[in-house]
């Protein structure tokens, strides 16, 4: 991939990928180290994007998991649960823990588990939309869907 | 039809939707508050990364240079210098059909001017492209000159509901004399500005121009 190319790639679909993070993250500045973050591994890594059909697949794919990293890191980690708390304390404290439960949670799934969990419960993507970001079956999807339940389940009990 | 996820949206804006599906997208936005927020927040992100965007120039897309990063400027210097009429049939700017128009500021020298239906230019001079639209569509724009040479100012770019949306592209005019029509085809879905002819322009599609007549200095 020249950088002609990237440039034209970020200039058409960069806007969806700064959506996304910023809508994951909610931080600004961080959203936009995840847009170059991003474009970064899309120029050295094209092959990745190359073997799949649609760009905006590849993006919001590559987005999703770069913005879990990020939520991985420590500090980012404390930044949402602050956030999350805070918010929830002016309502109801009761609504908090869950919040902060998922939290931790989605930091004990694998990278790809924590995805699906995104694409699951918050994007609330369609089973034919996940498969065609994992590249696999619906029918798969709907088997990974089960095996995350449980897990989610056996880590909050 | 359920509320359309934000991978949805992507591929609206990215030219990846079928017909269908766009129709189907836009019929829903138009009665579902929650969607239409969402596709409304996609728009204006898109129109400001856009906008903010400095992309590198591009060489040869014609004899005469097109110039990117520049319309930042010139569109700054317009606000300051021309308090244009901002109506299509008060900037003299005619529309061919549907609910789109293309029009030019002018940049001889220092003095900044809006484009009219037919506008005397030189060469050297530079002009930026301007969009009204009420609807999202793909706009492209595309030049012959008083030579018979077929050029793309603007190759098919997508453009969000807007008055007046600045065109990435600014375009300092070539030596070539003569009258020039600026073709602007609008469509709804992503085309190859190559390839279309903007005297027929395939269903979907509208189209809008004006007139460069270019004199020797």
């Amino acid at each position: 991939m020249t950088s002609e190319q990237l440039d034209k790639l970020y200039r058409d679909h960069g806007h969806a990928v700064l959506r996304r993070a910023r809508r994951m993250l909610r931080d600004e500045e961080d959203a936009r180290d995840v847009v170059h973050d991003v474009y970064l591994e899309l120029f050295r890594n094209a092959d990745r994007f190359e073997a799949r059909s649609s760009i905006t697949t590849y993006l919001y794919s590559a987005a999703t998991h770069a913005c879990l990293n990020r939520l991985r890191d420590g500090k980012n980690r404390r930044r949402l649960l602050e956030i999350r708390t805070a918010g929830d304390a002016r309502s109801t404290s009761a609504q908090a823990e869950p919040h902060a439960l998922a939290v931790e949670i989605l930091e004990t799934l694998d990278a790809d588990d924590a995805a699906l969990a995104v694409y699951l419960y918050c994007d609330e993507l369609t089973h034919d939309e996940i498969a065609e970001l994992f590249g696999c079956s619906r029918r798969h999807v709907g088997d990974l869907a089960t095996r995350l339940r449980q897990r989610i389940m056996e880590r909050a009990a | 039809m359920t509320h359309f996820s934000e991978l949805t949206v992507d591929k609206y804006l990215a030219g990846e939707l079928g017909r269908d599906a766009v129709a189907s997208l836009r019929a829903h936005a138009a009665e579902c508050a929650r969607c239409g927020d969402a596709l409304e927040d996609a728009l204006a992100v898109k129109a400001t990364f856009v906008n903010v965007h400095s992309a590198p120039r591009s060489a040869g897309l014609r004899r005469a240079r097109v110039l990117y990063a520049a319309p930042v400027a010139l569109a700054a210097a317009l606000a300051l210098v021309v308090a244009w009429p901002r109506s299509p049939a008060s900037t003299g700017v005619t529309r061919a059909k549907g609910t789109s128009i293309v029009g030019c500021y002018v940049a001889h020298g220092a003095a900044v001017r809006r484009g009219a239906l037919h506008e005397i230019v030189m060469p050297g001079d530079r002009i930026e492209l301007v969009t009204s639209t009420t609807d999202p569509v793909w706009f492209a724009a595309i030049s012959d000159d008083a030579a018979g040479v077929r050029s793309v100012y603007v190759p098919a770019t997508f453009v969000a509901p807007s008055r007046d949306q600045i065109s990435q592209a600014a375009i300092e005019l070539d030596t070539t004399l003569g009258r020039e029509t600026v073709t602007g085809v609008f469509c709804e879905l992503p085309f190859d500005a190559k390839t279309i002819d903007p005297a027929h322009p395939p269903a979907g599609c509208t189209t809008d121009h004006f007139e460069l007549t270019k004199v020797a200095r």
